[in-house]
């Protein structure tokens, strides 16, 4: 009989598992998304619930490619999610560019130096120069800026140290490890411990996109319509914008 | 992107070996102590010393930068002698090292246990001391666990990700393993094709360690047969 019961817990319990919830709304979303749609997601009404999956974009494409339950995927390029469309896992018709961001470059709060010009970098006080890895977005934007201020030279390169993903740059210079860094401008807004110290002028890279879209093979596509939708409203926009993101108008 | 296949196995390699290498006399001690000694707080020492096991590696390596950045409570001191140890190559080799130390100690202690406590009991009555019969009772008859576990926590060093990505960073010829070159190619569209080389390379070099463990836990078994019953 003992015997009967532990059977029961143990395939109510596994099913738990394996039986992924259906029934709610899954966001893929890049990682510097992470508080700002938590707080829309809060805001929005609806009887379903939203799960978030929140990672680099390149890694929520590749799970989505090898069919993860998606609904909706929040790219913070154009590149991961032209990769999606190219693999006709997007419906097209939802696609839409909903936000921009800015790059700067951080330093730890308490640095007392003043950076005069985006040249000081090369001198040896700032020992390391904290990046996202150049396969992440942010990575990505942050040289292409900066050999478009003509600085990123071979001793310039030498300094430079990559991190996997631009959370992780922010608290290297949070902590004093590398003594200045380049993050998103929303992720400056988070760190109390970091502050801007340059702010990249908007033609020294590209413009950044974070492209949304509705999965094809998505069950609620209804709902994900609703969802998209509410991202756009003013409500949500205000709680963008104080994330420090910029909404595209349409 | 391109990634430098060669220098990713080498300094996997390289980190793994000064892990295992630095880690043993510390390893063999912690092992045998637990293994052989009853004191006060031993339950203390093993859930300290068995905390990394449990513990996510993101949150070691937030902890070790914690303990051994720039500013940190015992970095500084690096720093002050020169040797700063974030973002180097020892850096990565102390991340391995903390990541599979817990592997390395319980595969000791239990090459010490399997071993019949009666020899050393009896190499004490003949009169020898305690060193004599740790060096000529004890590790002889434990050697080839001993080796076992270091080939464990070899394969585990070398395949740290995540403690290592956030004290060492992920920097081209210097602390970009195997792992973190195959991350930063899996973040590149069209980069797993480059990838697989250093996939099959891991499969190999898994492989390889697997074996020879299988290998020295026989030679283990193998030897206490014969001087035991």
């Amino acid at each position: 009989m003992r015997f009967l019961y532990l059977s029961i817990v143990y395939f109510i319990l596994s099913s738990q598992v394996l039986l992924a919830n259906t029934t709610d709304l899954r966001v893929f979303a890049a990682s510097s998304l992470t508080n700002v749609l938590e707080d829309i997601a809060r805001e929005f009404k609806s009887e379903r619930k939203i799960v978030f999956n929140f990672g680099a974009s390149s890694k929520l494409a590749h799970q989505i490619f090898s069919g993860a339950p998606a609904d909706i995927y929040f790219s913070a390029d154009n590149e991961w999610m032209d990769f999606l469309v190219n693999k006709d896992l997007i419906e097209k018709s939802s696609k839409q560019s909903l936000l921009s961001n800015k790059i700067v470059l951080i330093v730890p709060h308490d640095a007392t130096e003043k950076l005069a010009s985006i040249n000081d970098l090369q001198k040896s006080l700032y020992h390391h120069i904290a990046l996202a890895n150049e396969t992440v977005p942010a990575g990505k934007y942050a040289r292409i800026a900066l050999t478009e201020m003509g600085v990123l030279d071979s001793d310039f390169r030498k300094k430079i140290v990559n991190a996997e993903n631009v959370r992780i740059a922010l608290t290297w210079v949070a902590k004093h490890e590398a003594a200045a860094g380049i993050v998103y401008a929303t992720d400056a807004i988070i760190e109390p411990k970091v502050k801007v110290a340059f702010i990249f002028p908007e033609i020294s890279y590209p413009k950044i996109v974070y492209p949304v879209a509705i999965i094809k093979k998505s069950d609620l596509k209804n709902e994900a319509e609703k969802f998209l939708a509410f991202c756009k409203s003013k409500k949500a926009k205000v709680i963008f914008m104080k994330a420090g993101f910029i909404t595209l108008e349409h | 992107m391109n990634i430098d296949y060669f220098s990713a196995v080498k300094i996997s390699l390289e980190v793994g070996l000064l892990s295992i290498v630095i880690g043993f006399p510390f390893a063999l001690f912690f092992g045998w102590l637990l293994a052989r000694k009853n004191f006060k707080g031993k339950s203390f020492l093993s859930l300290i010393l068995f905390m990394p096991l449990s513990l996510p590696p993101v949150v070691t390596g937030l902890i070790l930068l914690e303990l051994l950045g720039r500013e940190a409570l015992l970095g500084k001191y690096f720093v002050r002698i020169g040797f700063p140890l974030s973002f180097s190559l020892s850096a990565s080799v102390f991340a391995a090292l903390v990541v599979g130390f817990p592997l390395y100690v319980m595969m000791i202690r239990s090459a010490f246990e399997s071993a019949d406590v009666r020899y050393e009991e009896m190499a004490q009555t003949l009169g020898l001391t305690p060193l004599k019969i740790f060096t000529k009772v004890s590790l002889p008859l434990a050697f080839p666990g001993i080796l076992a576990g270091s080939v464990i926590a070899f394969a585990r060093g070398m395949g740290e990700f995540g403690a290592t990505s956030i004290l060492a960073g992920n920097i081209e010829g210097e602390t970009r393993t195997i792992s973190l070159a195959i991350y930063s190619l899996f973040e590149t569209p069209r980069g797993m094709e480059q990838g697989q080389i250093l996939v099959i390379f891991s499969l190999i070099l898994s492989f390889i360690s697997l074996i020879c463990y299988e290998w020295l836990l026989k030679w283990h078994k193998k030897r206490l047969d014969i001087s035991g019953t």
